[in-house]
């Protein structure tokens, strides 16, 4: 699965650790994620949406591979 | 999330408060051969001793002390919470305890094939701590090495 957290992030100036903070996660995990190391949960990926106001298929992608 | 088999984090200082020091008596006194008792009366602390005496096995009553503070201090600090517990350390918690269980049995059985008699005795007594300490390392490593991601990205 692949994000656009970095765009999101770079177009409403948020830091990885205000969007953890924003979301109740670990700025680790923001950073595995938009990595692509770690696939978030249905809440975590809805509540990361929702703190950029845009739909989840937007943020999230899923891969051929997938 | 809801972690009910998860003690508060304030639990992790105090079991690695127990464990460490009591994990460093139990090497010294397993390398070094020497008995419980000496290691007390070197620290400036008398330990009666006497066919009298409550402490006549001061030496068991001593190593009972030691493995069971080690066990304490092992599980306090495995089971505990991180200080931001989220869904990514508990996928890393579960990686690692799965870890821990295929090398610790992996161990036993070879343990089992190779070694006997009072040695394999031996062996499988101190393993009892063997799962508990594996998984703290990998558990630890593993988030080490997420800090580590993060910091080279910065």
């Amino acid at each position: 699965m692949k994000n656009r957290i970095r765009v999101e992030r770079a177009e409403v100036r948020m830091t990885q650790q205000q969007l953890a903070d924003a979301v109740g996660v670990s700025r680790q995990t923001i950073n595995a994620v938009e990595a692509g190391r770690f696939v978030p949960s249905t809440v975590l990926a809805l509540k990361i949406a929702r703190c950029f106001g845009k739909s989840v298929e937007t943020v999230f992608q899923l891969e051929e591979s997938d | 999330m809801h972690n009910t088999w998860l003690l508060p984090h304030r639990f992790q200082k105090t079991g690695w408060a127990i464990l460490i020091p009591f994990l460093i008596l139990g090497i010294i006194i397993t390398l070094c051969g020497i008995e419980p008792s000496h290691i007390f009366r070197w620290l400036g602390l008398e330990v009666r001793t006497g066919p009298d005496s409550f402490t006549s096995n001061a030496d068991r009553w001593i190593n009972n002390l030691i493995i069971i503070g080690m066990v304490i201090g092992a599980f306090l600090t495995t089971c505990s919470r991180e200080r931001i517990e989220d869904e990514l350390t508990m996928q890393l918690r579960q990686q690692s305890l799965m870890a821990a269980l295929w090398i610790n049995y992996a161990f036993v059985i070879l343990a089992t094939l190779f070694i006997y008699d009072l040695s394999y005795v031996l062996v499988i007594t101190y393993d009892m701590l063997g799962f508990l300490l594996l998984f703290l390392g990998i558990f630890r490593w593993k988030l080490w090495r997420l800090g580590k991601e993060v910091r080279d990205e910065e």
